[in-house]
């Protein structure tokens, strides 16, 4: 295999797919999985890009509009994650303000105190 | 006259009018905000596309010829082609069906307008998203039709607007985008291979190597996500049973049954070349897992919609048995596969809305508070009744119908062993139900002998169930018309 | 052993999930350098009808007129987003346009703004020919709307209905022109040679507008939810 411009690409592109997808994995929180597929998502438009880059001479131009509108879906997609995430987020601290009222009003009762993060942490 | 007009409206115009139609629907409902039209332009187009699926679907199967456009008549490979064949056409009479008994459902449904003036542009766009994936026949289109229709799932189920269903709309959300970044892979190495993205082309070309063997797993388990195939289907039941009922039952009916039609496409049409027996077995098992594990959980749920949601996990198990059949008696397959997903399809949308008036009815939907509903909703019981005989497979229903045809296969096939898995499923599906039925009919022992017999929230009328009466009468339709359905569908290959 | 496994069972996990993509992505390797290339032939195809799309940028043509099917659902999946995150009911009451106290931060935006609103209408119009067009143009703007929004600068409530026409105007334009295209040539999505440019170009304006407003929609939502 001899190291030309778009093997080198589909090189880094694939290194890129193994963060992504250790990324994704191996994380619970909320933001780095959205990370994760984002980064899952920017290798796989690069090995579409290398892909279009075979032929230096006559550069493939459907890999680009892939890539064009894979962006507009990815950036979508993260927008309604995010969205989704800060209203989640929103709840617990609704529930974290509730649970210093009652802790503050019955110290004794500790096992009504459930954390908020216990019910975040599977997503 | 009449014919050929017909003819010229469904070979060069119906095809355009599933997508553009509920698009500007959609728009119209999201720039006017106005819940008394949205609801009236809902119910006229959703009986429109009724009718124009109905004619497709006719002409379809009577011409035994697949209706093709090609997108601004640029020639596949540059452009798009778009078809419709028997299994298309099926599936997109069925959206609309269900979507119309659905669409009728909601209108009386919420009681927020706030959920409401979300849920009509959303949901055209879910259908759009539909209708585009059963038309599609390039594999970049229908990523980005599985994109739409993850996405309008996934805020379709936040709506909800609970804690509950806004952190299993994200999960969902997290699985849905990897399912479909894991297909866009196997979209790319495609590419890269053959430099061309119609389905056909694809076909011609394709020969058995590891970069096609890579794609075909990557697809089949980006889809295995979406669809809920067992060892991945830990976010069904959560996503399915948090979402409204209008939600929950497009789900369960339609939304998981669009990955499964990519699945089988996938496997049996573009890269058949690759496919092997072994590799078929190995789907034939894990439905036969998830037949039994969705049933025992189904049968061990606390919560009713919890119930129906593992019950969709346990059904969907039986549509992959059929892939091992596939390679010996395909048509016979490929016939039950179809018969089983419009049986399935209606009689869970029907489920799924019976549960949401008796949930809304009492306020939540705890199987051990249930007692005693019958006398109080006797009709949405008897949807659930006669729903639960066609999950079940009792005659003569459609799911009676769909799995006798799997029965008839296995046997045909020389592969008996995938009957016992129908037997346990056909068994376990007929304890939980009963389970359910059992409580309805039950009458409560009131231990304080008062007056507090239900403890209901608040009145909620059935007459919004008239789509769902329609939904199981036509479950019974399908059993009885089995004979003339089956030659209708076989003879259209 | 089953108190191994209770007390490890975090690392087994991860030792599980990271053997498993190492062992994916040396698949992944051997099959694409093991798997000769295509043979690029669509692209010659592309070129030899470029003259009959109505414009001279090649990704354009695919993205508006060889594929512009593609790009019409995908205008769908953005409004869509745009639906799920829209703030029917503000929580906080919305401050009509007015210039608070003179941050630094508005200063920027007072230089940057009229400059950036020029890019991105040469953005916009260059796309026939060179790389540009919609997107671009519409990430640019939404730069400025999130510029005005950091220096407290409100200038949009998204309840009102003339802004909601505007997120859906990408939508409209492409089905208006579907729609009128085909009644006339009867086939679905088909620019005529003589007015494809226009157009594309008309498209990619409304566009424009409508993904600039759905991103800045989008920043607002998430920013909003952090307030």
């Amino acid at each position: 295999m001899e190291l030309t411009q778009t093997n080198l690409y589909t090189l880094c592109a694939i290194l890129l797919l193994a963060i992504g997808l250790l990324g994704f994995l191996l994380n619970t929180d909320f933001i780095r999985k959205v990370l994760g597929l984002n980064i899952i998502g920017i290798a796989i438009f690069m090995l579409l890009l290398a892909v279009a880059n075979t032929y230096p001479a006559a550069i493939d131009p459907i890999p680009h509009a892939m890539v064009l509108t894979g962006i507009i879906v990815a950036a979508a997609g993260t927008a309604l994650g995010l969205n989704l995430a800060s209203k989640i987020a929103k709840f617990s601290r609704i529930v974290q303000k509730e649970e210093v009222i009652t802790s503050a009003e019955s110290l004794s009762d500790k096992a009504y105190i459930t954390s908020p993060n216990n019910t975040q942490e599977r997503g | 006259m009449l014919d050929s007009l017909i003819t010229t409206f469904v070979s060069t115009y119906s095809i355009p009018v599933l997508i553009v139609l509920p698009v500007v629907i959609a728009v119209i409902c999201f720039v006017v905000g106005n819940i008394t039209l949205s609801r009236i332009v809902s119910v006229v187009s959703g009986i429109f596309l009724v009718i124009t699926c109905l004619l497709q679907a006719g002409y379809v199967l009577q011409q035994t010829a697949a209706i093709e456009l090609v997108v601004g008549n640029w020639q596949p490979p540059l452009g798009i082609r778009l078809s419709v064949n028997e299994f298309s056409a099926i599936m997109l009479l069925m959206t609309s069906t269900i979507g119309l008994a659905i669409t009728f459902y909601s209108t009386k449904y919420f009681n927020s307008d706030d959920k409401e003036v979300r849920f009509w542009p959303l949901w055209w766009f879910l259908i759009t998203a539909l209708n585009g994936i059963f038309i599609s026949s390039d594999i970049f289109n229908t990523y980005i039709m599985l994109e739409l229709l993850g996405l309008t799932a996934v805020s379709l189920i936040a709506i909800q607007g609970t804690q509950q269903a806004l952190q299993a709309s994200f999960q969902y959300l997290l699985v849905g985008l990897f399912g479909s970044l894991m297909y866009l892979l196997g979209v790319a190495i495609i590419y890269r291979t053959y430099g061309v993205l119609d389905n056909q082309l694809i076909a011609n070309m394709v020969e058995n190597n590891l970069s096609m063997q890579l794609a075909l797993v990557l697809i089949t388990l980006g889809m295995m996500m979406k669809c809920a195939l067992f060892p991945l289907h830990f976010w069904l039941p959560s996503a399915h049973s948090n979402a409204s009922a209008p939600v929950s039952a497009m789900l369960s009916a339609l939304v998981v049954k669009a990955a499964f039609f990519i699945l089988f496409t996938f496997w049996f049409e573009i890269l058949t070349a690759v496919v092997t027996t072994a590799a078929v077995t190995v789907m034939g098992i894990f439905g036969a897992m998830a037949v039994i594990y969705g049933s025992y959980r189904a049968f061990t749920s606390p919560r009713l919609k919890q119930l129906i949601a593992y019950s969709t996990v346990a059904q969907i198990g039986y549509l992959f048995l059929a892939f091992p059949l596939m390679i010996a008696t395909p048509e016979l397959a490929r016939t039950a596969v179809i018969y089983f997903i419009v049986a399935h399809g209606c009689a869970k949308a029907a489920m799924f809305l019976a549960a949401g008036v008796i949930q809304k009815t009492m306020g939540h939907d705890q199987l051990s508070q249930l007692q005693g509903i019958a006398t109080k909703l006797p009709l949405s019981i008897f949807i659930f009744a006669v729903t639960s005989a066609s999950l079940i497979g009792l005659p003569p229903s459609g799911g009676f119908i769909a799995k006798w045809l799997l029965l008839n296969n296995a046997v045909e096939a020389d592969q008996w062993w995938w009957v016992l898995t129908l037997f346990i499923g056909g068994l376990l599906a007929s304890a939980y139900l009963f389970r359910v039925l059992n409580l309805a009919f039950t009458t409560p022992e009131n231990k304080d002998g008062s007056e507090e017999k239900f403890h209901t929230v608040s009145m909620v009328s059935e007459s919004k169930l008239l789509g769902a009466v329609g939904l199981s009468i036509i479950t019974i339709v399908i059993g009885l018309n089995a004979m003339w359905l089956t030659n209708l569908i076989t003879s259209s290959y | 052993m089953s108190t191994l496994l209770k007390s490890h069972r975090q690392a087994i996990e991860k030792a599980i999930i990271v053997g498993l993509v190492v062992t994916f992505i040396i698949t992944l390797l051997l099959a694409l350098f093991n798997q000769p290339v295509h043979d690029n032939s669509l692209q010659a195809l592309a070129v030899a009808d470029i003259n009959q799309t109505g414009v001279t940028n090649i990704v354009t043509a695919v993205l508006l007129n060889y594929r512009a099917y593609d790009t019409f659902i995908e205008f769908s999946v953005f409004l869509c987003v745009a639906i799920a995150v829209l703030p029917y009911i503000l929580e906080v009451p919305v401050v009509k346009f007015q210039l608070h106290t003179e941050s630094q931060v508005l200063l920027i935006a007072k230089a940057f703004i009229p400059l950036t609103i020029v890019m991105a209408g040469y953005l916009l119009w260059i796309g026939s020919s060179k790389p540009g067009g919609a997107f671009q143009a519409a990430a640019l703007l939404a730069g400025c709307l999130v510029l005005l929004s950091l220096a407290n600068v409100r200038v949009i409530d998204f309840t009102k209905l003339g802004y909601r026409l505007l997120m859906s105007s990408g939508v409209l334009a492409f089905s208006v022109a579907i729609l009128l295209f085909y009644l006339e040539s009867q086939a679905f999505i088909k620019f005529p040679v003589e007015l494809a440019g226009a157009s594309i170009l008309a498209i990619e304006f409304f566009a424009t507008f409508a993904i600039a407003l759905i991103l800045f929609l989008c920043f607002e939502s998430i920013n909003k939810g952090h307030a």
